[in-house]
């Protein structure tokens, strides 16, 4: 190997496992199962070592990491992977949660969010998020766990930025319901 | 960025909560909502529910960590290639 591809191969290692824990947790989110969210996250650095040389510096390493996970998973994962059964497709509303909490609790809350606070844990939370349709929980995940802006996550998802809007929209619906049925079994 | 939303109104800022939430509003427009809410009790009750369930989710789902065999694995793939 030449004192070059060493070189690339360092630089390739200090940009990418800074960001182990990221693709993990995303890995985790879109197959919903461990060995495969570890699967894919080796074969996903494979493939961006492989094309590090059209990875355009002063660009976000982390973003095109997912980009690249993103397209592995939907070429290689996702027809084995099975989505969730039980998907609400009702049309939500906004502050559902919110409004639900003062409804049935408003005499034990100094404000609602203690109760959110308190009460769900990770594991409600990932189970809730886990059984939204792939687009909407990629959306949340991206936006609300890994902090993306609309720009990287349509460009991650190959969508329109308003399909981003649209979809985060949606997806912070659904999950609010879905957390509020965790919420009532942990009152 | 909304064109067509009144900060001024408590619908109009409900409107760009989405768009509050994710940072996507201009400087200038996350001040008129800011603005907004400092003057009403309701739509703030609102937003700071909002934006304390966002960073609880972000909170407890960035606690998830890749487990240290995939650490090794992954660093022992690129030290191979």
């Amino acid at each position: 190997m030449s004192e070059m591809d060493v070189s690339r191969r360092e630089q390739f290692k200090e940009l990418a496992v800074p960001h182990l824990d990221a693709l993990y947790r995303s890995a985790m989110r879109m197959t919903r199962n461990e060995s495969d969210a570890e699967d894919l996250v080796q074969d996903t650095l494979l493939r961006a070592y492989q094309f590090f040389h059209q990875f355009r510096e002063g660009t976000n390493f982390r973003a095109w990491l997912f980009k690249i996970m993103t397209n592995t998973f939907i070429n290689q994962y996702r027809r084995r992977t099975r989505e969730p059964e039980t998907v609400s497709y009702e049309e939500g509303e906004d502050f559902f949660l919110y409004n639900q909490l003062v409804e049935n609790y408003d005499s034990e809350l100094g404000n609602p969010e203690r109760l959110v606070l308190q009460k769900l844990q990770y594991e409600d939370i990932l189970a809730a998020i886990d059984r939204l349709p792939y687009d909407y929980r990629m959306a949340v995940t991206l936006s609300d766990v890994e902090g993306l802006s609309y720009k990287e996550i349509a460009d991650v998802m190959g969508c329109p930025i308003g399909t981003v809007r649209s979809r985060l929209n949606r997806a912070r619906h659904m999950l609010q319901r879905n957390l509020w049925g965790y919420l009532q079994e942990a009152v | 960025m909304h064109d067509s939303l009144d900060f001024d109104t408590c619908l109009g800022v409900m409107q760009a909560l989405d768009d509050y939430l994710s940072r996507e509003l201009t400087p200038e427009e996350a001040r008129q909502v800011d603005e907004h809410l400092e003057l009403c009790e309701l739509c703030m009750s609102h937003f700071q529910f909002e934006r304390a369930l966002v960073m609880h989710i972000r909170k407890k789902a960035q606690e998830v960590r890749a487990p240290a065999t995939l650490r090794a694995r992954v660093l022992s793939m690129l030290d191979q290639i």
